[in-house]
């Protein structure tokens, strides 16, 4: 109830927002302008040529990490009730997260050029 | 039915402080940068002679965008092109509902809590709310079939999802102390004191967290130094074809998620709205000693304690982006991998191995 | 603590495998032996593991993780196979320049998925096991990265397999929406309400999910191609060790579900037809190959169809000698593979094979007892093995299928004896490069050639072990 009513008012606001130039703007346009944005020099070719993205690797390790965190949400806030034990799993837990991470480190993961 | 009105209330109360302190924000920001460039900055909107140091230039930018031309380039994905802005703007906004912003108050016989969503994952919520806003850069960069933006869009999406990794692990040491994801609890948790005059603040029992935190919040603001994907300054980011509004709407989502960094920093590591000392019913020494004060009192001051130090947050980003040159990409990724990321996991180790000695 | 007990097989596994994954990184290449040794321990340490928790019957985790003596039995195979594919690595990795502690790592982590996939009747258990296998085996059967034919493999796998998962989870839903519980005994429960067909439907689902994995027809499709680009050690684990899994999985819901379940008649007759398609497909397809791999691969489907046979006639005990079996007889034909294979390229086509077995008398030789076992010539274990699911099928009243297997087996022989044929009938037109210096691939030739006669001849100490394994089902 209480998000549908904030979902609600905050998409009309940023609906609103979104549409307004639409509305109270001019509507002017020139050959010059429905080019593409390169810096005031002519485009050399049309559309975009298939470039090489360099980031599935980090989609993957986001992807790998981020599941891992959450796991980790569930299990601090019983921390404290479970006591010994639970200690203990993390360092099971933060082993494997932490092979991970030296494996993903020691094979190139971490390098950017 | 008054519950819903006062959920109104609240929501467009909560509305109006996010888009008028963001509105402020943009003006603190070039006030800020004029002072430490030795600049006199933005004074020149004027309404009736009267410039007030240049506070109405805010309002005067938001009107010339809102009369400015609706461009969508022609080439460009008209849909996705629209929605980019507003899916930015949108999560953000929704994000900061669930800060609580003072006790819950007694009208009239109702309880009224200070805050819009309560949820009971609310941290979560609130995580994955803004974790969405990733979605606004990418798509912007791919409708706008701009090879600058894309590549800022997809620069945009790397560093996003790089730092979330750390700012999830800052928060799980957290999560530990006070166990709850409920915002309210976990700023009720921070009432207490310890050492006989400390508050039990998140600063000080996860200070190595609230470091992490920091900056990796501040990198999901992509801010200088992290504003790889747009780089106002040199780099063409991803959203170069965009223009009055729309382009505004990026541009207010930036300050607003310096606000929501700020409440979050507040909320979660500085005690939200508790204030040092401050009980229900006044203001208790450490060192002993009693000031009676009345409820509406104890209220007031602890919603003026929130905006306070809201306002000190806000601040310190600003003063930050002024103060730090951008780092370079590889710079930005090692950051936050090999840095934060092991950083958080050691904290939580830490945080782990103190709470099960004692 | 009991649980930790139950749990050490799967820990020594994974431990071992994070260890060689991390050795892996090093830098310098002298860590293939270390990497291929630490494997081997591990191994050993699961099964040794294991092998304590024989007659315990095990629960732990509240019931999930259940080691009875067929989940042990079936482990114990797994971990053979892995170990042999381990040994069958050592020297192909280098040869064929593929990366070694990926390799080692992801056999065994694929290993503890199968494991994890026996030693449970929870159905989601089963899932999660086939997921860690799964995903493992599809990143394996990639792992040579410079041939183009392994890519293929694997993205075909991956495709074919995610399909698979998804009709699994998606049956499994389907049960526990009607059922309440996805144990396995539950499940069985006559239906009392009107929701038998979505049960049925699930039931369906999950089993058409397995057959993928065990490649039963029509969901074979993806297996010559998979076990022809795969890496060839990989290909002899898969051979064997998925299968056997899939088998016990299949065990497992169907026991219960005969003696107490609905519509065991339609069911019997899915699975007939099933079986019919795989024996008669496999084997006559196998006919028209003219590649090794490939001509195994086929082979195998068709084995499948007998070991389906077994499930059918209600046989646990013929089925796991089946497995036992089919597990020294497949991978000691890949063992062949690779120990008739050259230094960066491996003779897969028929024709280069004519006169190896004159030339190299022990490969050709234990090549030849092992392909005969598959045809199913006493006194090998293939001979048991055939002879046991058959005499079963009759005495159980399928006298059809038992006479489809006896014929497709007849025909099986032409093929498997024609490799043979050519290995010593045929003169050779060149000389072959073969890379004799492989001594681990020998000791895996020489183990499976001992364990397909030690079956044939002297089966009892196996069958006394299968009969406790079937006890505990």
């Amino acid at each position: 109830m209480t998000l549908a009513l904030v979902f609600l008012i905050f998409g009309l606001l940023g609906a609103v927002m979104v549409s307004m130039n639409a509305l109270l703007g001019p509507k002017k346009t020139n050959p010059v302008k429905e080019q593409p944005f390169e810096c005031g020099s002519p485009p050399l070719q049309k559309g975009i040529p298939g470039f090489v993205i360099k980031f599935p690797l980090v989609v993957f390790l986001f992807v790998l990490f981020d599941i891992e965190v959450a796991f980790l949400f569930p299990w601090a806030l019983i921390f404290r009730e479970m006591k010994g034990p639970a200690f203990l799993i993390l360092l099971a837990y933060a082993a494997v997260l932490a092979a991970g991470f030296v494996y993903a480190w020691r094979k190139g993961a971490f390098r950017w050029d | 039915m008054s519950e819903t009105l006062v959920l109104l209330i609240k929501i467009v109360v909560v509305l109006a402080w996010f888009l008028v302190l963001a509105l402020l924000l943009t003006w603190v920001e070039r006030k800020q940068s004029a002072v430490m460039q030795d600049r006199i900055g933005a004074n020149r909107a004027r309404i009736f002679g009267l410039r007030m140091f240049g506070l109405f230039q805010p309002f005067a930018d938001a009107i010339k965008m809102i009369f400015k031309e609706d461009f969508v380039p022609p080439f460009a994905d008209k849909v996705l092109h629209t929605l980019a802005p507003f899916v930015s703007f949108f999560f953000v906004a929704v994000a900061v509902t669930t800060i609580p912003f003072g006790p819950t108050v007694r009208i009239g016989g109702t309880a009224i809590d200070l805050q819009v969503y309560d949820g009971s994952a609310g941290l979560l919520f609130l995580l994955a709310m803004l974790s969405l806003g990733v979605y606004g850069i990418l798509l912007s960069g791919w409708s706008s079939r701009n090879r600058w933006g894309l590549i800022g869009g997809m620069r945009g999406a790397a560093q996003l999802i790089s730092y979330e990794v750390g700012l999830g692990l800052s928060l799980v040491g957290l999560i530990m102390v006070y166990p709850s994801l409920r915002l309210s609890e976990i700023v009720a948790h921070q009432g207490a004191l310890f050492l006989g005059f400390l508050p039990r603040w998140g600063v000080f029992l996860q200070p190595l967290g609230f470091l992490v935190f920091f900056i990796t919040a501040i990198a999901e603001t992509k801010r200088v130094p992290f504003d790889l994907p747009e780089g106002e300054s040199e780099i063409i980011g991803f959203y170069a074809e965009y223009g009055g509004l729309k382009w505004g709407l990026f541009m207010l989502t930036d300050f607003m998620e310096i606000i929501v960094v700020a409440a979050l920093a507040t909320t979660l590591f500085f005690g939200g709205w508790q204030m040092p000392w401050l009980g229900p019913d006044g203001l208790n020494w450490p060192w002993g000693g009693h000031w009676k004060m009345a409820s509406w009192v104890v209220v007031c001051l602890q919603i003026v304690s929130f905006q306070v130090k809201v306002a000190f947050f806000c601040w310190l980003q600003i003063l930050i982006r002024w103060t730090y040159p951008r780092i370079r990409y590889d710079q930005l990724m090692d950051l936050g991998w090999k840095l934060l990321v092991p950083l958080g996991l050691l904290n939580i180790l830490g945080t782990g191995l103190i709470m099960s000695l004692k | 603590m009991n649980g930790f007990a139950a749990l050490a097989p799967l820990l020594f596994l994974v431990g071992g495998a994070i260890l060689v994954l991390l050795l892996g990184t090093r830098r310098n290449g002298g860590t293939n032996s270390v990497q291929a040794a630490v494997s081997i321990a591990a191994i050993a340490a699961a099964g040794f593991s294991a092998a304590r928790l024989w007659g315990r019957a095990v629960r732990a985790f509240g019931g999930q993780l259940r080691f009875d003596e067929a989940a042990l039995f079936m482990t114990f195979l797994f971990l053979l196979a892995a170990a042999m594919a381990v040994l069958l690595g050592m020297r192909y990795l280098v040869r064929h320049a593929m990366p070694r502690g990926e390799y080692y790592g992801l056999l065994l982590l694929a290993a503890c998925g199968l494991v994890i996939m026996t030693a449970t009747i929870n159905l989601l258990i089963v899932f999660l096991g086939l997921e860690v296998f799964s995903v493992s085996a599809y990143a394996l059967s990639g792992l040579n990265r410079r041939d183009d034919r392994s890519a293929e493999a694997a993205a075909k796998y991956f495709l074919i397999g995610s399909f698979a998962s998804a009709f699994v989870i998606f049956g499994l839903a389907l049960l526990f929406g009607t059922r309440g519980s996805l144990d396995v005994h539950q499940l069985a429960l006559p239906e009392t309400g009107g929701s038998s067909a979505l049960a049925l439907t699930g039931l369906a689902l999950v089993v058409s999910g397995l057959a993928f994995k065990i490649a039963l027809v029509p969901f074979h499709m993806y297996q010559p191609d998979v076990y022809e680009g795969a890496p060839t050690p990989v290909a002899a684990f898969f051979a064997a060790a998925p299968k056997a899994a899939g088998f016990l999985v299949l065990l497992r819901i169907l026991v219960p579900h005969f003696q107490t379940g609905i519509r065991n008649e339609a069911i019997i007759e899915f699975l007939s037809a099933v079986a019919v398609a795989t024996m008669i497909l496999g084997n006559f397809a196998a006919l028209r190959q003219r590649n090794l791999k490939r001509i195994l691969a086929y082979s195998s489907i068709a084995h499948a169809g007998y070991m389906l046979i077994a499930v059918i006639s209600g046989d646990p005990a013929g089925l796991l000698f089946y497995l036992a079996n089919y597990l020294f007889m497949g991978v000691g034909a890949f063992a062949a593979v690779i120990a008739l294979g050259g230094p960066g390229r491996e003779i897969l086509d028929l024709d280069e094979f004519a006169g190896v077995g004159r030339r190299y008398p022990w490969i050709g030789g234990i090549f030849t007892v092992l392909l005969l076992s598959m045809a199913g010539f006493p006194p090998t274990g293939g001979f048991l093995a055939k002879f046991y699911v058959f005499s079963t099928a009759v005495r159980a009243g399928h006298l059809g299928l038992a006479i489809v297997g006896v014929l497709t087996s007849l025909v099986s022989v032409y093929y498997y004896l024609r490799i043979v044929r050519i290995m010593f009938m045929k003169e050779p037109e060149r000389e072959l490069d073969v890379d004799t210096e492989n001594p681990a691939v020998y000791l895996v030739l020489f183990l499976c050639l001992y364990a397909v006669l030690q079956l044939g001849l002297f089966p009892g100490n196996i069958i006394t072990l299968i009969r406790q394994a079937t006890a505990s089902l």
